[in-house]
């Protein structure tokens, strides 16, 4: 088992095996972030890189009294913020009326994880961020507003409406894979 | 609950998911983080310099100034240094003949040549250097040449050598007076004991044997012969009648044959053509800007039995170094008669005859001249000169003029003298009269 604080002190001191050794502990788990906040693998793949360059130029900044993966993480999610932000500027949609009536709270989620990250991409880009960053990296309704420049309540808003959505699509998802099975 | 439920549901499901990275993140990471360096950087350095070094090598191979005669004629500027450079290092008449010739054979159009020619004099000009160029071909006395010289400055304008000295028959040198009138008087060739002077032989003198006196004081010349036959003046002269040579006026009475040369000269350069040409419509010889010394070398060489002269006879030179502002060179000829009048009223002003000296002379009138000059005017008198085998223009008469800018001046050549011996006593054999005019500059 590699030491941490060694990896990281080699890191620092630009050794390339340990940036290496580094970056593969990493960087799966890291495509994946920035995979829900991309439209496509290619671009999560320019985001780790340009992430991971920034990680290993800010290394000597990490305090090591959180964990490391969480500061890569944080990195990721800023790099791929700027990333869609750069690309195509998120707008904030209201689709509240549509599916207020139809949503159901208490469906059960019975999805793959690539059929969920699917459904959630399917979201508008508004909701998906900010369902990405709420419910899944766990960032709090503030930390939104000051990363995406909006007010915290068009968080929470824009979060609900996040959630209503996506639970309608699996519910509409998981009926139909109800049919299809129940067909066969 | 429900929120929280559905969060880590999300949160649960979603960490589920597995990507990996392909191979060119890392490598572009690890080139972000490590640029290469370059490996052995002066041997780079080492092997640009030498790709610059050929290649500028090649450039100036493939591109060599006047390598190419198109090249050359495009850019007259680099053919032209080489040639003036050789005529420097050999200011000869020869040398400069031969340049011209081989202009004249290299040539493409007259108008490049003639541009050509400018060039050279204003190198030559640049590199006040005396350059004596002689034009006995026809390349440049063309119409067409002369028109388009016609239509430049004189070349006498754009030549503004300052000659230093001026080699003279290889062992004498005469400073040029243009700027301080200064009169050195060269040594006298010994034409008497030259070998290639024959005073028995009725051929003319070659202009082999005349460019090797005057080689250094020729810059344009010009040289025609008719032939005497026993009436005296052949296919082109008459007795009586006057005479007409292609390009002097001549005139021939019953024993005296009159040889006048109009000579009409708009810029030194064009004498060839205005003498073949144009001498019959007599136009005004201007001179053009800003005369230095112009050198007038009459060169005639025949043996007859006897002449006569009419006018007045020099026996000594009539110059005097002191009152004289131009110079008047002489050969020491054996037996020389020549002639020459230099006036716009056309007075006669000067025989030579004896054997040592040839003269020149000077201005009697000083308001009709043209020249200003100050010509002394000791002119000595004498019945004339009856002699055996004197030569009829035998000699040459070297003279330095200056001339006033924007002057007309007519240069009128007359040969005076009785044929009636040379008639006699060589009734039935062609005689030869070689009338060399060369006219040269030299600043």
């Amino acid at each position: 088992m590699i030491d941490t604080d060694a990896l990281i002190r080699c890191c620092i001191n630009n050794e390339i095996k340990a940036q290496k050794i580094l970056y593969h502990q990493y960087a799966n788990a890291m495509l994946s972030v920035c995979y829900r906040y991309c439209n496509s693998i290619h671009d999560a793949q320019d985001v780790l890189q340009e992430g991971f360059i920034k990680v290993f130029k800010h290394l000597y900044q990490f305090n090591k009294q959180g964990e490391l993966g969480a500061w890569i993480r944080r990195i990721m999610v800023n790099e791929a913020l700027s990333f869609i932000q750069k690309k195509n500027k998120i707008h904030f949609t209201d689709l509240s009326e549509q599916i207020e009536e139809s949503i159901n709270p208490s469906v059960e989620i019975k999805l793959a994880a690539d059929e969920l990250t699917t459904l959630i991409k399917n979201l508008p880009i508004g909701y998906q961020t900010i369902l990405n960053l709420h419910a899944i990296e766990g960032y709090t309704h503030v930390e939104i507003a000051a990363l995406l420049n909006i007010s915290d309540s068009t968080s929470r808003t824009q979060y609900l409406r996040a959630k209503k959505l996506l639970l309608l699509k699996i519910q509409q998802q998981q009926m139909n894979t109800y049919k299809m099975e129940k067909h066969a | 609950m429900l929120e929280e439920s559905f969060e880590s549901k999300i949160k649960k499901i979603t960490s589920g998911a597995n990507h990996t990275p392909d191979n060119y993140v890392w490598n572009n990471i690890a080139l972000a983080l490590h640029p290469k360096k370059k490996r052995y950087p002066f041997l780079w350095w080492l092997i640009s310099f030498f790709l610059f070094t050929i290649s500028i090598s090649v450039f100036f191979y493939m591109n060599p100034a006047g390598k190419s005669n198109v090249t050359a004629f495009n850019n007259p500027k680099s053919i032209v240094p080489r040639q003036v450079q050789k005529i420097n290092s050999k200011p000869t008449a020869s040398n400069i003949k031969n340049t011209f010739k081989r202009i004249a054979l290299t040539e493409i159009n007259r108008t490049e040549i003639t541009h050509k020619v400018l060039e050279i004099e204003k190198n030559i000009s640049k590199n006040s250097e005396k350059i004596i160029t002689t034009l006995y071909t026809k390349p440049f006395a063309t119409k067409k040449l002369t028109d388009e010289i016609d239509k430049k400055e004189p070349i006498v304008n754009l030549i503004k050598a300052e000659v230093k000295t001026v080699s003279y028959n290889n062992d004498t040198t005469i400073r040029d007076s243009k700027i301080t009138n200064e009169i050195i008087e060269p040594s006298k060739p010994d034409l008497l004991n030259d070998s290639s002077v024959n005073k028995n032989d009725n051929t003319p003198l070659k202009e082999s044997t005349l460019n090797k006196k005057w080689k250094h004081n020729i810059q344009l010349g010009y040289m025609y012969s008719t032939i005497l036959n026993s009436n005296g003046f052949g296919n082109y002269i008459q007795d009586n009648q006057p005479l007409t040579l292609a390009s002097p006026t001549l005139s021939a009475t019953n024993n005296t044959v009159k040889v006048e040369l109009l000579l009409h000269l708009k810029g030194m350069f064009a004498l060839d053509y205005l003498i073949s040409s144009t001498i019959s419509k007599k136009i005004n010889f201007t001179t053009g800007l800003g005369y230095r010394n112009l050198r007038f070398l009459i060169n005639e060489s025949r043996y007859i039995d006897s002449f006569t002269a009419s006018g007045q006879l020099i026996n000594t030179l009539p110059i005097s170094k002191n009152n004289t502002r131009y110079k008047i060179n002489y050969l020491n000829v054996p037996t020389l008669i020549s002639g020459i009048i230099i006036s716009k009223n056309k007075q006669l002003f000067g025989w030579q005859t004896g054997v040592q000296h040839l003269i020149l002379l000077s201005q009697q009138q000083q308001q009709e001249q043209v020249f200003t000059t100050n010509f002394s005017n000791q002119v000595a008198q004498n019945d004339g000169i009856t002699s055996k085998y004197l030569p009829l223009f035998s000699g040459s008469i070297y003279y330095q003029l200056q001339l006033k800018k924007n002057k007309t001046i007519t240069f009128k050549y007359e040969i005076n003298g009785s044929l009636n011996t040379f008639l006699k006593n060589q009734p039935k054999q062609n005689n030869i009269i070689n009338t060399g005019l060369f006219i040269g500059y030299s600043f």
